[in-house]
């Protein structure tokens, strides 16, 4: 960057010469060291989506958002089994509050889409990384198989959501904003039960619940790791995200056993 | 001892390799994983064959420079030592050996067992280091009091020899664990305090370019480790990212 050669006063010639001796050296900092062009503003945003790291986060929050939300349900769902009247009021407030249907809601599904999404864009990225593939990989001498294979078992979540979506949410939207049925806050206890009636489908979810407290065992504890959380008070939490992993999906399982067995007699 | 080898073979850069089969007798239990393979060189030599390519270099298991993927684990099966640290012992007679060179995207083959690592040194080029006036200037490193606890870590992370394991022992080939010592070493540190910000970035920028995988956690990096590297300087190091990038 040089000022442009005008006809100038002595003073003035001299403070251009000095300005263009700045600006040759801010010119030749920049090429010697990059990183004075890497702490722009608009170069950081791109890093932070671009990066290994960032993507670790975006995983580890998603995830983390998806276990809130998990107890969330596990919380209503319990309720289920210990008080059906309890279940059919939480139930009601869930599926008419508008800050949960028009706020929460798409929150949660944008939370799933992002977590899967980029679960497939990493697991495509890994694979590539590797280039040839080995003649003979030991990967149970260094690693446990629920770290190794989060893709299967997110894999088994995604295409259980799927029925879940089907059994449950369709239902649900079709009864509220198709059919524009009325309200009624009793119907959510019947409703659920009455899913539990065929033997297969109670299958399916216990399997889904056992693959899901594969995937929580690693990944809820390895969220911690990713975003940059390994101190002394990780063993606790480490325990306590295998106590979860393992409470959760059986607590779940149980849920679908119980209305499995014990079906609702009008 | 007799040892039956399947040891990859390779041409050059741009050929196809495949796994060829050696029989090798009279292997003791003394040797070094290395000294089997010269022994098996010696012999295909006076036959009038190719010798396996490998690289070596202290054999004192301190460079970095061994690699070798054998029986499906870098370095072999024992833990926290180099190839050229491990023994035969380690081994039975009539055992089935499968050797290979360590494989990512980001460490071509060369030839035979040997690859290109030289990803590692752009890492360590793009900030693993400090800027010191070295003018007749240098202020001793000592005058500056260091926590014992930060000066042990800091040493823990600077153990690393670079050697790839790694890299070739994650299902993902992801470096994070060889880029985040050498940012740990330097992050634990005042001296390193100074060029933090950008250390991180432009290492993890690098690390990025160079085609490694991303980390999932599986900790198979801090298992095969002949150094015992630890998993917190990834933590330490995904820590010093973020913050770098919310102080950016």
């Amino acid at each position: 960057m040089y000022w442009p050669n005008l006809f100038l006063p002595r003073g003035a010639q001299q403070l251009k010469i000095n300005l263009n001796k700045l600006f040759s050296n801010i010119e030749s900092l920049l090429k010697t060291r990059p990183c004075c062009k890497f702490v722009s503003k608009p170069a950081l945003m791109s890093g932070l989506i671009k990066s290994s790291i960032a993507r670790k986060v975006v995983m580890a929050l998603s995830g983390l958002f998806l276990v809130v939300f998990l107890t969330q349900h596990f919380t209503i769902n319990i309720a289920s089994v210990l008080d059906p009247e309890t279940f059919n009021a939480w139930s009601h407030f869930m599926g008419y509050n508008p800050l949960v249907q028009f706020v929460l809601q798409p929150v949660l599904i944008a939370g799933v889409i992002i977590h899967f999404v980029m679960g497939f864009a990493l697991e495509i990225q890994n694979k590539k990384a590797r280039g040839g593939s080995y003649v003979k990989y030991k990967g149970s001498a260094n690693a446990p198989w629920v770290s190794r294979n989060m893709i299967y078992s997110g894999l088994v979540i995604l295409a259980f959501l799927a029925l879940h979506f089907y059994d449950f949410w369709v239902h649900e939207m079709a009864y509220k904003y198709i059919e524009v049925s009325p309200e009624d806050p009793t119907r959510y206890y019947h409703e659920t039960v009455e899913k539990f009636a065929p033997f297969w489908r109670t299958i399916i979810y216990i399997v889904s619940f056992f693959l899901l407290g594969l995937h929580l065992w690693h990944g809820f504890a390895s969220s911690f790791q990713s975003m940059g959380l390994n101190n002394k008070y990780s063993p606790g939490i480490k325990t306590f995200a295998k106590i979860f992993s393992v409470v959760i999906p059986l607590g779940f399982a149980f849920i679908a056993l119980y209305h499995h067995l014990n079906p609702v007699t009008h | 001892m007799k040892l039956y080898l399947k040891i990859w073979r390779q041409k050059d850069a741009s050929s196809a390799g495949k796994i060829v089969d050696y029989t090798l007798d009279g292997v003791e239990g003394d040797m070094s994983f290395l000294e089997m393979l010269d022994i098996l060189n010696e012999e295909l030599i006076s036959k009038g064959e190719e010798p396996v390519e490998f690289d070596h270099d202290c054999r004192e298991g301190i460079c970095g420079t061994c690699s070798l993927q054998i029986n499906g684990e870098p370095h072999g099966p024992d833990r926290l030592v180099t190839t050229c640290q491990l023994h035969m012992r380690k081994f039975n007679d009539g055992d089935t050996i499968v050797i290979e060179p360590f494989r990512a995207k980001a460490f071509p083959v060369i030839k035979d067992l040997i690859v290109d690592r030289s990803a590692f040194d752009r890492i360590q080029q793009a900030g693993g280091y400090i800027s010191v006036n070295t003018s007749g200037n240098t202020v001793d490193a000592n005058c500056i009091p260091i926590n014992k606890h930060d000066a042990d870590e800091a040493m823990d992370a600077a153990t690393c020899i670079g050697c790839g394991a790694c890299v070739a022992a994650c299902k993902n080939a992801s470096a994070m664990l060889f880029t985040s010592a050498k940012v740990s070493q330097f992050a634990l540190l005042p001296q390193g305090r100074v060029e933090a910000v950008e250390r991180v970035q432009n290492m993890v920028r690098q690390m990025d370019l160079e085609g490694f995988g991303n980390c999932t956690n599986t900790g198979a990096c801090e298992v095969e480790c002949p150094k015992g590297i630890s998993l917190t300087n990834i933590a330490r190091m995904n820590r010093e990212y973020l913050s770098a990038t919310l102080k950016g």
